[in-house]
């Protein structure tokens, strides 16, 4: 890579180590601009309610295997107070992030006013 | 929004529109180290750990520090980025997208190398079913899990609004845009929902963040070896954390700047500002450093004394003493006066802490491992060419995930910086109201009028 070459492929515009700095200012290529690519609505949409469907399976997951391992714990008589004081505080930690993923993809997907 | 970034901001998105030579060589090089990192791992999967350098009694080498290192690193976005963004510091708005994404980069690499040193990668299936929460190492697990799960959050809800002058801009991967835009039109509601998630993740994610690298410090001080039974190692590691991660975001956002052209986002003012936070960090944990020390001497415990002298005067003087300097003397000469040439004093500062901090997660690790309490025998630890590489296979994985990141989002906060514009005035009326009202007298001056 030259000096005066970026890693994103614009010449510098003469002030030394401006390595990008798109076409003097701002208009995008005129290919990206005639007219965008029509995406289907629904599969964005299943696509959004497929990544909330991740989010819950995965911060879901986490507190059935703390409560798998409360349960184990306590079945064995392996200081169960151990896994029951740090669930105390895991699980609600994990609750309230699952909480604000929801709140936030429920907030945003329900509101397609204009700004 | 969208048509702001069209014009003002439009630098910022240059590196999404446009892919130059400068970045395949680069991407080439870094993959490159990954292969080397990957043939290491694959050697070392076949053979298992015996061709490294790990044995009795020094048991954790370079895949336990890397991995303390990395966490300590991640400790740059979520934590700095969070704290800036609650006291409404508003030189963080080009900050605080970088600083947020090493997080997210750095955790996952860091748990990783655990998966690494087991050897048998398999073997975390005995961590999901037989976990044993009396061992501070699931504790790692689980405060890693919750670390890693709220930086994704914090790092993707500040990019929504981003994602959709992306979405409304380019051609190019409109699908991926669309779906990660989550509709978001910038209506009163949404910047309402979007404003409250994003409160409520930067309280939340402090805690977290402190907690984790608490945690990692209790894997170490939750035994009674030597030199690692202690009461100061959570604050001592979270400082170093914290020290460490301001280094890598600096490094971060001097590499971006040149390579993107961002000198007018990132100016010599956020990095005076950042190379004043990392002086103070270079003085708490010089002072963290030094109390260890002085009471581990002080007690002058036998075991203790052992791995003391080894550090200060033994086989791993060498790694001590540079920690020293790396880590205090050189920041300290290099920040102590930012006056001209701050963005070169800061680099050198921030490069210098980066290769100390490592060398301190060494010095914690293995010292105490090589001199241990029970009586094993003494053992030197030499890492072997597949260390090496999964190594530097590791920091090269992080690097090209966060070369990766920038060719898909904007480095630097779009709708931040358009905000901030936008409320300069607010800014201004916030300011006026630190100071003492002007319209009402002073209550000395109406005492001598009264």
């Amino acid at each position: 890579m030259s000096a005066r070459e970026g890693l994103g492929g614009e010449p510098t515009t003469g002030k030394g180590r401006r390595l990008v700095g798109g076409s003097g200012g701002g208009a995008p290529p005129q290919d990206e601009l005639s007219g965008p690519r029509p995406v289907s609505p629904r599969t964005v949409r299943i696509l959004q309610w497929a990544m909330v469907a991740a989010a819950v399976g995965f911060i879901g997951g986490i507190v059935v295997w703390i409560t798998h391992l409360i349960r184990t714990a306590w079945r064995l008589q392996d200081v169960p107070s151990a896994s029951i004081g740090i669930s105390l505080v895991a699980i609600p930690v994990f609750l309230t992030l699952l909480g604000v993923v929801v709140y936030v993809f429920w907030g945003l997907l329900g509101d397609r006013s204009e700004a | 929004m969208a048509e702001a970034a069209g014009t003002r901001d439009a630098v910022l998105l240059a590196p999404i529109e446009r892919t130059g030579p400068g970045f395949y060589w680069a991407v080439g090089g870094l993959l490159v180290l990954v292969g080397w990192g990957a043939l290491a791992y694959w050697t070392q999967f076949q053979e298992g750990l015996g061709v490294t350098g790990l044995h009795q009694p020094v048991s954790w080498g370079f895949y336990v520090t890397n991995f303390v290192f990395f966490i300590g690193i991640s400790h740059a976005g979520t934590l700095i980025s969070a704290i800036l963004r609650l006291s409404k510091a508003e030189w963080r708005r080009p900050i605080t997208r970088m600083a947020e994404v090493i997080t997210v980069m750095v955790l996952f690499i860091g748990a990783a190398q655990i998966l690494v040193d087991l050897g048998r990668p398999d073997r975390l299936l005995n961590i999901i079913r037989h976990g044993r929460y009396q061992s501070p190492l699931l504790w790692d697990a689980t405060s890693i899990s919750a670390y890693l799960t709220a930086s994704l959050v914090y790092l993707y809800l500040p990019m929504i609004p981003d994602i959709a002058i992306l979405r409304d801009r380019l051609d190019r991967r409109k699908l991926l845009y669309s779906v990660l835009a989550l509709g978001w039109t910038g209506s009163a509601r949404q910047r309402r929902v979007l404003g409250r998630a994003i409160a409520i993740m930067a309280v939340l994610v402090i805690p977290i963040a402190v907690s984790v690298h608490s945690v990692v410090s209790f894997v170490f001080s939750m035994t009674l070896q030597p030199m690692w039974h202690s009461t100061i190692f959570g604050p001592y590691f979270v400082v170093g954390a914290i020290f460490s991660g301001i280094a890598a975001l600096i490094v971060a956002m001097i590499a971006f700047r040149a390579a993107y052209g961002l000198q007018g986002y990132l100016k010599p003012i956020h990095f005076r500002y950042l190379g004043q936070l990392l002086l103070i960090m270079s003085l708490l944990w010089f002072y963290f450093t030094f109390a260890e020390y002085l009471t581990g001497y002080y007690g002058s415990e036998p075991e203790e004394m052992r791995v003391f002298w080894a550090k200060f005067t033994g086989p791993f003087w060498p790694f001590f003493w540079g920690m020293a300097a790396a880590n205090f003397v050189i920041p300290v000469f290099c920040l102590v006066r930012l006056g001209r040439r701050t963005v070169g004093k800061v680099l050198a500062a921030s490069l210098s802490v980066l290769v100390g901090m490592w060398l301190e997660r060494y010095i914690i690790v293995v010292p105490t491992l090589s001199n241990p309490r029970l009586p094993f025998g003494e053992g030197l630890y030499w890492p072997t060419w597949v260390e090496w590489g999964e190594t530097a296979g590791s920091f090269a994985l992080f690097a090209l995930a966060y070369l990766l990141f920038t060719k898909l989002f904007p480095v630097i906060s779009v709708w931040e910086i358009e905000e901030g514009r936008e409320g300069v005035r607010e800014v201004e009326a916030r300011l006026l109201t630190y100071l003492p009202d002007a319209a009402r007298p002073e209550p000395a001056a109406a005492e001598r009028r009264g």
